[in-house]
């Protein structure tokens, strides 16, 4: 069966779609893709635990991320951990999702007449 | 504080997240959150606190949504989401159904507004008398004891003497601190330039020990108060308004009685001691001051019972118990001590003695707004039924474009809650406003002057009810129904139980009839009876003497010779006198035996009111005198004590001879005698609750037997009467003189009516409301009945069938329902009126005219709203129903 077309997904919630970008940099724990997004956001978005692993349960049914072993690297202190790697399925639709939001930016800036605006 | 924000997010999201998350990530989501708390936490406790809040509020909001918008669960949603579109559909075209159908809609919400709404209020009366707390604490083991004289009518409440009370109660061991209190005396409270009434009771050193009393200010009156110490307990409303709530007024001196008493507490004021109502009493007194206060031996008459006692039950002890052996003791006590009249001591709790004068009213009430709340709900059934009727053929067409069976019962649960819930808020505001009126009005007494609250829940419940028994009656009529859509006539049976629903109706309405014809006739039996002079402009106002220097010896008619004549100086004022307390509920009585029988003999002894009054008083009432003269000023010198009759106390003592110039011995003493020197027309000066246990009245000189609670009474030829004219010619001559209850004769005889108005008053209109609904029910049943046959009823009377022979073949077995259920109305009357005989007067519970007469009624009126339905049915013809 042929993996559905990643634009049909379309678009992806924001739990969803901030867990698939720090996934992308490699396999992450909770803790650490939490500490991601923050940073990445500079504490603009913040996620709870709650709504993270309600985000992975969901990508785990939909395939976009699967569970994988402890990278080498991992801390000893580190074994309780449960780590989450991206697949070829969630990186798809990842970048399907930054395309869409690229095309509706750009449209955003035109119409709103921001383009002098810079940053 | 991480633990306790963990503990609670742990219980949280065990409550909140769905099951599959808990199970698989639940670990995870602890040991994260432990994390983030342990990362912020060198940033304070607010930090930590927000990052916690942050967490339960996505719990609540993006987990719910990130979870239920899962792709298992979007059909699931998919279809509540269109469900709940259907029935917001439903509900706007029952709306528009409801609104284009006005007389089904009002019908329903009137019929379940009254049912209910009436049904609260009883249910607000009850709690009151029954489940609201008592001013004392652990009131449940408090009993009152009082007296009771068998009189002509039954058991009469009355109190019981000193020496009775002296004896007894100390031996009886199922009692513990047992204390006598007396039953309110009126005394004058000196406040200020003005003097005013005060009813204080009197009490034995106990009295507040066993009532558990809780001081505002100051201590409770103990055994160290003696007649000298001459302290006083006042109650917290009469500080509050007679002294301004003082808070020194511990220790200050007040006068009463014209006596100065020291002040040695404050009642709380949440506590009124033992009275039936919050302001009865205004001051508490030592046992031991009555002598003071009212005169030596005022209380401590061998007859007259002036005391209720009040204690507590012995742990273990039932009320049942306590009696039987009080019974015992005093029925012990009687034999050697004789008494007088045939009399017997009781226990009851404090709550009856509290309610137990409002047990009759509430009774009827209660059972008014139970028929009432039955016939309501009877002829909701019945307007459900019709208007099924009249769908019937829309939900044919809409079955047979698909609609289930569920669709179709989903449009009548709509109705039903939105037709129920607004009958129950209709049905809460009635009650409100009912019970606002009844309690500042009719109710007062009643309910001892509480206020009458619908409660918050009601506001729940009465929609609830009214929904429930929509939808039930909703069910019913669907359950009635074929389950075929494809028959091209669906046809309707009348329920099942109409016959014995109607029969029942007409029972419960019979019962309300009979209720009312029984008030009107003893309104009217109560309005005949003679009062033997002319109230209308006559005025009365009260004043108790008690401890003022006018009430011994010769000074009360030297007062009284002074203020009639001052009152007859009055411009306007025809005559003056000071005479009777007119149309008081408490009746003094003195012993009456005629000269050469034995006093002590109880054959011989005649109870007879007694009654002071000074010359021209029996004038200014009108009372006609038939023979012999009135008392004069002059008796006053007289050694010998003179006395009229009224001619039924002469026939009493001296049936068939003529009592004019005999003597008569007064109270068991053969030295205490009287010489009859007038005869007068018979008058009633009391409720009619006294009259008839009195063999007649006796009006005595003042001067010669002076009393200290009179009235000064005065005849003004027109206009209003002016009270503030009589209280200056009074004051003129003694300004120290209290004067209270000014009021007009006219309206104290009226006020004696005001029970058995407000019982009259509310059967009426639970019988108009019983006999309004039985007959809709009535008119529906036939309507319906009729509208079933009426093809075949025209094709017969097309066929030469006569329209009566018609009408009376399918209303004779409603109208038989309509009689049975006179006759088993007339059986359940006769037990539900006896229960109501002490509210009526002048009309026997088995009177067979009232049943004979009020049947009769209800058989016409549920024959004639069986009949008019039934030949507007026979009116169709052959072509009505052939539509040509």
């Amino acid at each position: 069966m042929s993996k559905p077309d990643p634009v049909e997904r379309l678009p992806l919630s924001l739990p969803v779609f901030q867990v698939l970008l720090s996934l992308t940099s490699g396999p992450m724990h909770g803790y650490a893709i939490l500490t991601d997004i923050q940073s990445r956001s500079d504490t603009t978005v913040e996620l709870g635990a709650g709504t993270l692993y309600a985000a992975i349960k969901r990508m785990l049914a939909a395939g976009m991320v699967v569970e994988c072993d402890p990278p080498p690297d991992a801390e000893t202190s580190d074994a309780r951990r449960r780590y989450y790697d991206v697949t070829e399925h969630g990186r798809a639709l990842a970048a399907a999702e930054a395309r869409r939001l690229r095309a509706l930016t750009s449209l955003a800036v035109d119409r709103l007449d921001l383009a002098s605006e810079g940053g | 504080m991480k633990l306790l924000l963990l503990l609670l997010h742990r219980v949280a999201f065990r409550v909140l997240a769905p099951r599959d998350l808990r199970r698989d990530f639940g670990p995870d989501v602890r040991r994260l959150l432990r994390e983030l708390l342990e990362a912020t936490e060198p940033h304070g406790r607010v930090a930590m606190l927000r990052v916690w809040a942050t967490e339960m509020l996505e719990l609540v909001t993006t987990v719910q949504v990130l979870t239920w918008t899962a792709p298992k669960y979007r059909e699931p949603v998919r279809r509540l989401i269109e469900s709940l579109d259907d029935a917001r559909r439903d509900a706007r075209t029952t709306v528009h159904g409801l609104r284009r159908r006005p007389a089904f809609t009002l019908s329903v919400l009137a019929t379940l507004c009254v049912g209910i709404g009436l049904t609260a209020v009883v249910h607000a009366a009850a709690r009151v008398s029954v489940f609201s707390p008592l001013p004392v604490p652990d009131a449940g083991e408090v009993v009152v004891t009082t007296g009771w004289v068998v009189g002509p009518r039954g058991p009469i409440r009355t109190g019981i003497t000193a020496r009775e009370l002296r004896t007894i109660t100390p031996q009886a061991g199922g009692l513990s601190e047992f204390a006598v209190f007396s039953l309110g005396s009126d005394i004058t409270l000196e406040t200020g330039d003005v003097p005013a009434r005060a009813r204080v009771s009197f009490v034995g050193p106990d009295f507040f020990r066993a009532v558990r009393a809780e001081m505002a200010l100051g201590r409770v009156l103990n055994q160290d108060d003696t007649a000298d110490d001459r302290s006083v307990v006042l109650s917290h409303a009469t500080w509050e308004r007679r002294f301004g709530s003082d808070s020194t007024i511990v220790g200050r001196s007040v006068e009463m009685a014209g006596f100065p008493f020291t002040v040695v507490g404050v009642l709380s004021e949440a506590h009124w001691g033992v009275a039936r109502r919050p302001a009865e009493f205004d001051a508490w007194l030592p046992l031991s001051a009555s002598d003071v206060v009212l005169g030596p031996g005022a209380l401590q008459s061998l007859t007259q019972g002036s005391f209720w006692g009040v204690g507590r039950l012995q742990p273990g002890v039932t009320r049942i118990e306590a009696e039987r052996e009080l019974r015992a003791l005093h029925a012990a006590f009687a034999e050697s001590n004789p008494l007088p009249e045939a009399r017997s001591v009781s226990l009851m709790g404090l709550r009856e003695f509290y309610f137990g004068g409002a047990t009759g009213p509430l009774t009827a009430v209660s059972i008014g707004a139970l028929i009432v709340l039955l016939i309501s709900f009877a002829n909701v059934a019945f307007l459900v039924h019709l208007r099924g009727r009249e769908r019937k053929a829309e939900d044919a067409l809409r079955t047979a474009l698909g609609a289930s069976r569920a669709r179709l019962v989903r449009a009548s649960v709509i109705e039903a809650l939105l037709l129920g819930s607004a009958a129950g808020v209709f049905a809460c505001i009635l009650a409100r406003w009912v019970s606002l009126w009844f309690a500042a009005g009719p109710g007062q007494s009643l309910l001892r002057f509480r206020p009458l609250e619908v409660q918050p829940e009601a506001w729940l419940v009465a929609p609830a009810l009214a929904s429930a028994i929509l939808l039930a009656s909703h069910v019913t009529e669907l359950w009635s129904r074929p389950a075929s859509p494809s028959s091209s006539r669906v046809t309707r049976r009348a329920p099942r139980f109409a016959g014995l629903v109607i029969g029942a109706e007409a029972a419960l309405a019979m019962v309300l009839a009979v209720g009312v014809a029984m008030g009107a006739r003893s309104l009217t039996a109560l309005r005949d009876v003679a009062l033997g002079y002319e109230p209308a402009g006559l005025g009365s106002v009260r004043v108790n003497l008690a401890g003022s220097p006018h009430e011994v010896g010769t000074r009360p008619s030297t007062f009284a010779q002074e203020v009639v004549d001052e009152l007859e100086r009055i411009p306007g004022v025809s005559a003056g006198a000071m005479g009777p307390d007119m149309m008081g509920r408490s009746v003094t009585h003195v012993h009456m035996t005629r000269e050469g029988l034995d006093p002590s003999a109880d054959a011989n002894i005649r109870r007879i009111q007694w009654i002071s009054l000074t010359p021209g008083t029996l004038a200014t009432l009108g009372i006609e005198l038939l023979e012999g003269r009135d008392v004069a000023w002059t008796d006053a010198e007289s050694e010998e004590m003179v006395v009229i009759l009224s001619e039924r106390a002469a026939a009493n003592v001296w049936p068939g001879e003529s009592a004019l110039g005999r003597r008569v011995h007064v109270n068991e003493s053969p030295h205490a005698g009287a010489t009859v020197v007038g005869i007068v027309r018979n008058a009633r000066h009391n409720s009619r609750y006294a009259q008839p246990y009195l063999d007649g009245d006796a009006y005595f000189a003042l001067a010669q037997k002076p009393t200290p609670r009179v009235s000064f009474l005065f005849r003004q030829a027109s206009g209003t009467l002016d009270y503030t004219a009589v209280e200056e010619a009074v004051h003129h001559v003694d300004p120290g003189v209290a004067l209270y209850d000014a009021l007009s004769m006219e309206r104290r005889v009226r006020g004696e009516e005001t029970a058995l108005r407000m019982v009259l008053m509310i059967l009426l209109a639970y019988g108009a409301i019983a006999l309004g609904l039985a007959v809709c029910g009535i008119v529906s049943l036939v309507a319906t009945t009729g509208e079933d046959r009426h093809a075949e009823l025209a094709i017969r009377s097309a066929l030469g069938a006569r329209r009566t022979q018609l009408v009376w073949e399918f209303t004779r077995l409603t109208v038989a329902a309509v009689g049975l259920g006179v006759l088993g109305g007339a059986l359940f009357a006769r037990v539900a009126v006896s229960r109501l005989a002490p509210v009526f007067f002048g009309v026997s519970p088995t009177d067979p005219t009232v049943y004979v007469v009020v049947g009769a009624t209800v058989l016409a009126l549920g024959g004639a709203a069986a009949w008019l339905p039934g030949l507007h049915t026979t009116k169709k013809t052959v072509s009505d129903v052939l539509h040509v």
